[in-house]
């Protein structure tokens, strides 16, 4: 399968205090088209900064970010923002600011309506994107302000698959939840995603949440360790871990 | 020689109108000498665990039994004397005395339990110089790194010579080369002085140092991390 984005030798550090942190040193990552890759890692080990970056929407210190043969490093903002309503889908359920007063059906067709349809098109489309995921009409129609985190995620997913993308990159998208409802969000996730065609890269600290992904991923103490699968991974260059998701209670 | 045996344990928090079941129904045991590894994302139950097992929390429901002596029934002197001589706990946020030396913080729990200074501060040095901290002895936390304060911590824990090491992401500060360091120190205490040890972690590579894992989630205890290592190398 052809690559669809190839992190290579990518270096962050963040300020802190009167030195810095280095968030990532030469990390390196490629994922094909149409695979599953889930990182995992703890609360504040790099996976916000790593979904960021792999979105063009942090720019790393040095190293190349390529999506389609694009360099999101080096990428202008307006074609960023194009590319972020088109083939590459960046979600994270902080980034949900809809207008007070809207429907959630509103807020999305308005962003929608941006490329080129009418509103009213839009509604349609996204109607049937938030039945594909899960979202009920009344749902639909109901304050967008008022969306459980879960239910962000679904609706932004939604938004999402409504512009076709090649990639779709999720960052954290739950905040504890149950695992039951995890669960069953990952599978709608892994399942429509595998419907369109599109990779998925998905962070969580949750373990068995990421069982049935194609790679598995972790970071700790600043290194980006791989599993091999379908995505070809170039591994960090000081990579020791390897690990495979399987099922868990088998 | 000692075990720990959680027994149908169930911890509510109020949450709002709600109730939550942080730990729901809880068995587990942890032999003489067994290292357990504890996964499970943020807000899982892990923490709440790890205190009920340290006679810091009470359980609603269940038993915790250290050497067969149900914790929940212990006076509060008996509990008190269970907390200083029998548990070593690390905690997460490291609890460090700022202003006191990373030797001071490490032996604190010494002269409580009957050594004097001179002593507490022999038996302490040998532990804070396996934990790598030997040029930083008279150092504060406000001088040290978040993983130089972490493995003060560590010590601390260790120096009692306790007879249940608990553990509350112990590696969350370290690199890997410290985290491997730091991961073998627990296993050996652990398989050398035959006590059971609880560790909550999210570092992968834990897995290869314990002799078990397990995972929460919604406060229900699975018995696998969901992961399977399929090799490690350096």
């Amino acid at each position: 399968m052809s690559t669809l984005l190839r992190i290579r030798e990518v270096s962050k550090t963040y300020p802190d205090g009167s030195g810095e942190i280095a968030v990532f040193d030469r990390a390196s990552l490629e994922i094909a088209a149409g695979a599953h890759v889930g990182v995992y890692g703890r609360r504040r080990s790099g996976k916000s900064t790593l979904m960021r970056i792999a979105a063009g929407i942090d720019r790393p210190d040095s190293g190349i970010v390529d999506f389609e043969g694009q360099d999101l490093t080096r990428i202008s903002g307006v074609r960023l923002a194009r590319l972020l309503r088109s083939r590459l889908a960046y979600i994270a359920v902080g980034d949900w600011r809809p207008n007070p007063g809207e429907s959630v059906v509103q807020h999305l067709a308005i962003s929608l309506g941006g490329d080129g349809r009418t509103v009213r098109e839009a509604e349609r489309r996204i109607l049937r994107e938030l039945d594909v995921v899960g979202v009920s009409s009344v749902q639909a129609h109901s304050p967008a302000t008022r969306l459980s985190t879960l239910d962000r995620t679904r609706v932004m997913l939604a938004r999402a698959l409504a512009r076709q993308p090649g990639l779709i990159v999720i960052d954290d998208p739950v905040l504890t939840p149950s695992a039951v409802e995890r669960d069953d969000l990952y599978l709608t996730l892994r399942t429509v995603a595998r419907e369109r065609g599109a990779a998925l890269l998905v962070a969580s600290d949750d373990l068995p949440a990421l069982q049935g992904f194609d790679v598995f991923m972790s970071i700790s103490g600043r290194e980006l360790c791989s599993s091999e699968g379908s995505a070809t991974i170039v591994p960090f260059p000081k990579a020791s871990l390897l690990g495979r998701v399987r099922d868990i209670g088998s | 020689m000692s075990a720990l045996a959680l027994s149908e344990v169930t911890k509510l928090y109020p949450s709002g109108s709600e109730t939550v079941r942080a730990v729901d129904d809880v068995s587990l045991e942890i032999g003489p000498g067994e290292l357990v590894a504890l996964y499970g994302p943020s807000g899982s139950g892990k923490t709440t665990l790890l205190l009920l097992a340290a006679g810091l929390m009470g359980a609603d429901a269940g038993h915790v039994l250290f050497d067969g002596r149900d914790i929940g029934r212990m006076s509060a002197r008996e509990s008190a004397r269970y907390r200083l001589l029998d548990v070593g706990f690390v905690f997460q946020s490291f609890h460090l005395m700022p202003g006191a030396s990373a030797l001071d913080n490490a032996l604190i729990k010494l002269p409580v339990s009957g050594y004097t200074v001179r002593e507490a501060r022999a038996r302490t040095i040998p532990w804070l110089e396996r934990v790598g901290l030997a040029g930083r002895l008279e150092h504060r936390p406000e001088q040290l790194s978040m993983g130089e304060r972490q493995r003060v911590a560590i010590a601390r824990a260790l120096v009692g010579e306790p007879r249940l090491l608990l553990a509350d992401e112990p590696t969350g500060n370290l690199d890997s080369a410290r985290t491997r360091e730091i991961l073998s120190l627990l296993r050996d205490v652990c398989h050398e002085r035959q006590i059971p040890g609880l560790l909550v972690t999210h570092d992968l590579e834990a897995m290869s140092f314990v002799d078990r894992t397990i995972t929460l989630r919604d406060g229900r205890l699975l018995d696998s991390a969901g992961v399977e290592l399929a090799t490690i190398s350096s």
